[in-house]
């Protein structure tokens, strides 16, 4: 099992990183593939940047990988990047590609891996919009909002 | 006899005070833990308040539970976690 982790500033290249996790005891590889929306609610969004505090961000990712891991027994790799900076409409924000033997596994792996991400991992984003100031999100799923953590 | 601790500030917060990734705050030796800490920033700089009320602390990358009044040894890397939005 391989593990690739990484949070950068530069596109993220889909073919690159799905085909990390590619095995020949695979028979699937899931991803989900984070994209800036051009609105929010009524609002245009110009653009969303992205800061991570790297260091705990990494830390908590390694955690969830770990989790998937004991969690799902048919795993055999997993990619997870977060793009940072000025991540502009229509671009990639993240990507998590997980391969497994089978595909239920990778499937539920990778819904996992993005619902934790959003709770746990120290990565924030500011939304910009055309016609007034931009504002700094709070996901719903944080952890803060959820006493375990 | 007090201490200083550095503390890192991210997104929100950093905004706050003019963008600086850390602020400096002096506490007594005897009184080096998280909720300490936290009250000592909302009295000094209010307009941090409604932010570190819903944020969390981190001593070196691990979130310490909420409420919970953890000792800040020297050298730990201190930062305040406001609610995450990655993704």
């Amino acid at each position: 099992m391989t593990i690739f982790i990484e949070i950068n500033r530069n596109e993220i290249d889909i073919n690159d990183w799905n085909r990390k996790v590619f095995d020949n005891g695979a028979g699937a590889v899931s991803s989900f593939i984070g994209t800036t929306r051009d609105h929010f609610k009524d609002k245009k969004v110009l653009k969303l940047e992205y800061e991570a505090y790297e260091a705990m961000a990494l830390k908590e990712i390694e955690k969830i990988c770990k989790d998937i891991q004991n969690q799902y027994k048919d795993i055999i790799h997993i990619a997870i990047v977060h793009r940072i900076g000025e991540v502009p409409v229509g671009e990639i924000s993240i990507l998590i590609a997980i391969s497994s033997s089978h595909r239920s596994d990778s499937l539920k792996a990778v819904n996992y891996a993005i619902d934790t991400v959003k709770t746990t991992v120290p990565i924030w984003k500011k939304e910009y919009y055309d016609d007034s100031e931009p504002n700094w999100k709070n996901n719903c799923e944080s952890c803060h909002y959820h006493p375990k953590i | 006899m007090s201490k200083s601790i550095k503390c890192l500030l991210f997104a929100k917060l950093k905004e706050i005070f003019d963008n600086n990734s850390e602020i400096t705050i002096t506490l007594p030796i005897d009184k080096c833990t998280t909720l300490n800490l936290l009250n000592e920033i909302k009295s000094l700089y209010p307009k941090s308040i409604y932010i570190i009320n819903i944020s969390l602390v981190a001593i070196n990358c691990e979130y310490i539970e909420k409420d919970k009044d953890v000792i800040i040894n020297e050298n730990d890397e201190v930062a305040i976690i406001p609610p995450v939005s990655g993704g």
